[in-house]
């Protein structure tokens, strides 16, 4: 492009205005994140927050229930119960929070509902091993998301949202214990467990993306 | 073409500066969305003294308050406006404030209903039972929500569907739904709505299309006090609270357990469960 119609034509506003309505631009730009608080008032932010993280709970319901189906009987199955109790309370936490805040839940629920039954269920099909894998990669996922929100929290008031950020945090330290489980349990020995857990990490953070918004 | 507008407004709004510093010299200052200006009876006193400070904000509000009263004759148009202005002793061109003339009006007017509904709903659901069920929604309230909403309208109902024409228009689409999303949030959540899952949003469209053929049916309406209006309004919301029921019906059936007891009896009836054969 001719050097004088770039400074006439594309200035520095219009540049972040692009990246702004195309966030996987400035995801790939700067570091991965699946988030952007640019310009939002708390309101908003609060709304978003709420919406996508109880999408996401209700995600991990759902794959822990899909992997219970097939795994019951086996020697994992209490330990799944038991994570699959905690996400359940989690999921009540917030669906206890979204009409106090007046958030709007997802309009993706239903199709969260379904997708999370089959990966559960698909995963656990391969084996023990390659359940706990995707229990990792979901659990990495969340907890690399709930520090985004937690930090974005956090450079708006701390003090204003201090009740969230409480709760924001030990959900945080819920899901990477989870993480921990999965690494113990053998997680790193199923088969193909790199492409796997790209695969459902990226889903994860599509999932996200969408529910931020839809 | 989202360009086009902001030139005209920019331009307008530039040659209405010079027309005003010309009568008001106050207004040679640029006007910005919330600093202050002097109105002109102070503009020659001492800066020590009292002043009456008007953000630019309050003044187009007041504006289009005025304007209201006109638009009985002279309909949601620019020329309400220029009439309103022109009782606070503005000049007529005012409404160049305005860049959507009639529809700028229009959404004042529908902000407002909206704010009284929804401080009125506020003020009754403090004094009803917090903890209500979220599979019903309180027909009572939703008749009360929707009936005074709707009479808010009649003052202007000669014109008001120049204003629904008005909401079609591209500049006034945006705002329209944002004030609709706004208005049929607040009804839903005060009469008792506390849902987290899809029916969160089947609930607000089903409402939207109840206000929505209301609002229709009320400009061609020629009964005395819009009588039947109101009956059409209760069959309306009949038909809301029945469906909600035929849901809720449905939903007590389609779930897991029933699915696999009626393989199961599909199964004796066949005789395939038993365990001799």
């Amino acid at each position: 492009m001719h050097p004088s119609l770039l400074a006439k034509g594309l200035s520095r506003t219009s540049i972040r205005g692009i990246c702004q309505r195309h966030p996987r631009l400035l995801a790939i730009s700067s570091y991965r994140s699946a988030s952007s608080s640019d310009g939002m008032t708390s309101d908003k932010l609060i709304d978003r927050i709420l919406r996508v993280d109880h999408a996401g709970e209700v995600g991990a319901d759902k794959i822990y229930e899909g992997q219970l189906a097939v795994l019951r009987n086996t020697s994992v199955g209490p330990l799944i119960q038991e994570m699959w109790d905690e996400e359940k309370e989690h999921r009540e936490t917030f669906e206890k929070l979204i009409p106090q805040h007046r958030a709007r839940p997802t309009a993706l629920l239903p199709l969260w509902n379904i997708a999370g039954f089959t990966l559960g269920a698909g995963s656990a099909i391969f084996g023990k091993e390659a359940a706990m894998a995707c229990t990792v990669a979901v659990e990495e996922a969340i907890g690399e998301h709930y520090n985004d929100q937690i930090r974005q929290l956090i450079e708006k008031d701390p003090e204003k949202h201090k009740d969230l950020l409480e709760i924001l945090k030990k959900f945080r330290d819920d899901e990477l214990h989870h993480l921990d489980t999965g690494l113990e349990n053998d997680a790193l020995k199923a088969p193909l467990y790199d492409t796997m857990s790209g695969i459902i990490k990226a889903g994860c953070r599509t999932a996200i993306w969408l529910s931020e918004r839809i | 073409m989202a360009h086009i507008p902001r030139m005209e407004t920019v331009t307008a709004l530039a040659s209405i500066r010079k027309l005003l510093a010309s009568y008001y010299p106050c207004f040679s200052r640029s006007l910005s969305t919330s600093r202050p200006f002097l109105s002109e009876s102070d503009h020659s006193h001492d800066k020590h003294e009292e002043e009456e400070m008007v953000t630019e904000e309050e003044l187009k509000s007041s504006i289009l308050d005025s304007a209201l009263n006109f638009v009985p004759s002279h309909g949601w148009s620019v020329k309400a406006i220029a009439k309103g202005a022109q009782q606070h002793g503005y000049p007529g061109v005012t409404h160049g404030l305005f860049p959507r003339g009639g529809g700028d009006l229009m959404h004042h007017f529908v902000r407002q209903c909206n704010n009284d509904i929804s401080k009125h709903l506020e003020g009754l659901s403090k004094d009803t039972d917090k903890s209500r069920n979220s599979s019903e929604l309180s027909p009572s309230i939703l008749r009360d929500a929707f009936q005074m909403r709707l009479r808010m309208l009649v003052p202007y109902m000669d014109h008001w569907p120049q204003a629904m024409a008005l909401t079609a228009l591209p500049t006034n689409i945006q705002e329209h739904f944002t004030n609709l999303y706004k208005l049929i949030d607040d009804i839903c959540y005060h009469s008792g709505d506390r849902s987290v899952d899809f029916s969160w949003y089947t609930r607000r469209l089903a409402l939207l299309g109840v206000y929505k053929s209301c609002e229709l049916h009320i400009v061609q309406d020629g009964s005395h006090d819009y009588q039947e209006t109101w009956d059409f309004l209760d069959r309306r919301l009949d038909d809301f609270t029945t469906a909600g029921k035929v849901k809720e019906d449905i939903d007590r059936f389609t779930n897991p357990e029933f699915f696999s007891a009626v393989y199961t009896v599909g199964r004796n009836i066949l005789g395939v469960n038993d365990q001799r054969r």
